[in-house]
C-alpha cells in the first residue's frame, strides 16, 4: 500500500487548503525523515515566513501606540494621565521583549518609523481630536528616545 | 564573503534562539533555494507541527465548553436559559468550521473526548457548584449527539 507519506508533493500542497491539520503533520514527518522532493517546500516556506512577518507587524503596531502616546504626552500636557504612562511603559516592556526574541528586528524600527509615525499621527488625532497639521510633520523623536524606558517628551 | 545563507545547519539552529526573525527569514530563503541541507528542519518540522496542534487546542477548548453546557443542561435543567443554549450553538458553529477546515480533526474527537470531558466536569462543577460526584464518571453523551445542533439532553 501506498503511505500517505509516498504522495507526491503537488498533492501535499493540495492538502494544505482541504486540510491544515493534516497537512501540518505530514509535512512535519517528512522534513524529520529528510524527503524533502516529497514535501510541499513552497507552503512550508510561506509558513515560516509569515511566522516572522507577524512578530514585525506586532511590533509596528506597538510602536505606533507608543509614539501616539508620546506625542499626546507633548502636545496635550494637562491630559497627562496615569493611563498614558501606564500604556507607555507596556508597551515599552512588550517591545523590549520582542526585540530580545529578535534582535534583527531594531533595523525595522529605524526603516519602519516614517511609516508608524504617520498612523501615530492618525491615532493620536483620533484619540485627542486635535487637528493633523498640529502634529509635526516629521517623526520629532528619536529611536533611542522611543525605546528609551526614561524618556518623556516635554510640553510644546 | 560568506553568505549568511552559506553558515552551516547548526549556527542556523542557534540563530532560532538568538534571532527569530531573522532565522524566519533565512531558512524561508533556504527551503525557496532548495538548500535543505544548510536548514534547520528541526526547528522548521517542530514549528509546522504547533500550528496543527493550536487548531487542536482550538478543538478541545470548543469540545470543552460545549460539554459543560451540556451537562448544565441535563443536570441543572431548571436553570436552563437562552444564554446556555446560545452557548451550545456558538460553540457547535465553531466545531463545525474546523471541522470544515480542518477534516482530518474529526478523527481527534473520539479519542481526546475522555480527557476533554474530564475539563468539562470541572468546568461544570465551578459554574454550577455542584460536586463532582453529582456528575457521570464517564462522559454520558456520544460524539454524535455532542455534535448534533438538534440535541439536548
Amino acid at each position: 500500500m501506498q503511505s500517505q507519506l509516498d504522495k507526491r508533493a503537488v498533492e501535499q500542497a493540495d492538502l494544505y487548503d482541504e486540510d491544515f491539520f493534516e497537512w501540518t503533520r505530514r509535512s512535519a514527518d517528512l522534513l524529520r525523515a529528510g524527503r524533502f522532493e516529497r514535501a510541499d517546500i513552497e507552503h512550508i516556506a510561506e509558513e515560516i515566513e509569515d511566522m516572522g512577518k507577524r512578530d514585525l507587524k506586532e511590533l509596528n503596531s506597538r510602536v505606533q501606540v507608543l509614539v501616539g502616546h508620546l506625542l499626546k504626552w507633548q502636545l496635550q500636557p494637562a491630559k497627562r494621565s496615569r493611563s498614558w504612562s501606564s500604556t507607555i511603559v507596556t508597551q515599552r516592556i512588550e517591545i523590549e521583549a520582542d526585540l530580545k526574541q529578535s534582535p534583527s528586528l531594531k533595523r525595522k524600527v529605524r526603516s519602519g518609523l516614517p511609516d508608524n509615525y504617520e498612523k501615530a499621527v492618525r491615532r493620536a488625532t483620533a484619540e485627542t481630536g486635535l487637528a493633523s497639521d498640529l502634529f509635526p510633520a516629521e517623526c520629532p523623536f528619536t529611536v533611542e528616545q522611543i525605546l528609551d524606558p526614561e524618556f518623556l517628551p516635554r510640553a510644546q | 564573503m560568506q553568505s549568511q545563507l552559506d553558515k552551516p545547519a547548526v549556527e542556523q539552529a542557534d540563530l532560532y534562539d538568538e534571532d527569530f526573525f531573522e532565522w524566519t527569514c533565512r531558512n524561508a530563503e533556504l527551503l525557496r533555494s532548495g538548500r535543505f541541507e544548510q536548514a534547520d528542519v528541526e526547528h522548521i518540522a517542530e514549528e509546522i507541527e504547533d500550528m496543527g496542534k493550536r487548531d487542536l487546542r482550538a478543538l478541545d477548548s470548543h469540545e470543552e465548553v460545549l460539554v459543560a453546557h451540556l451537562l448544565k443542561c441535563q443536570f441543572q435543567p431548571e436553570k436552563r436559559s437562552p444564554s446556555w443554549q446560545n452557548t451550545i450553538a456558538v460553540q457547535r458553529a465553531g466545531v463545525a468550521r474546523l471541522l470544515q477546515r480542518f477534516p482530518s480533526l474529526r478523527g481527534r474527537i473520539k479519542p481526546d473526548l475522555p480527557m476533554n470531558y474530564g475539563f468539562a466536569v470541572g468546568r461544570a462543577v465551578r459554574d454550577t457548584g455542584l460536586p463532582k460526584n453529582h456528575f457521570p464518571a464517564e462522559c454520558p453523551f456520544t460524539v454524535e449527539q455532542i455534535l448534533d445542533p438538534e440535541f439536548l439532553p
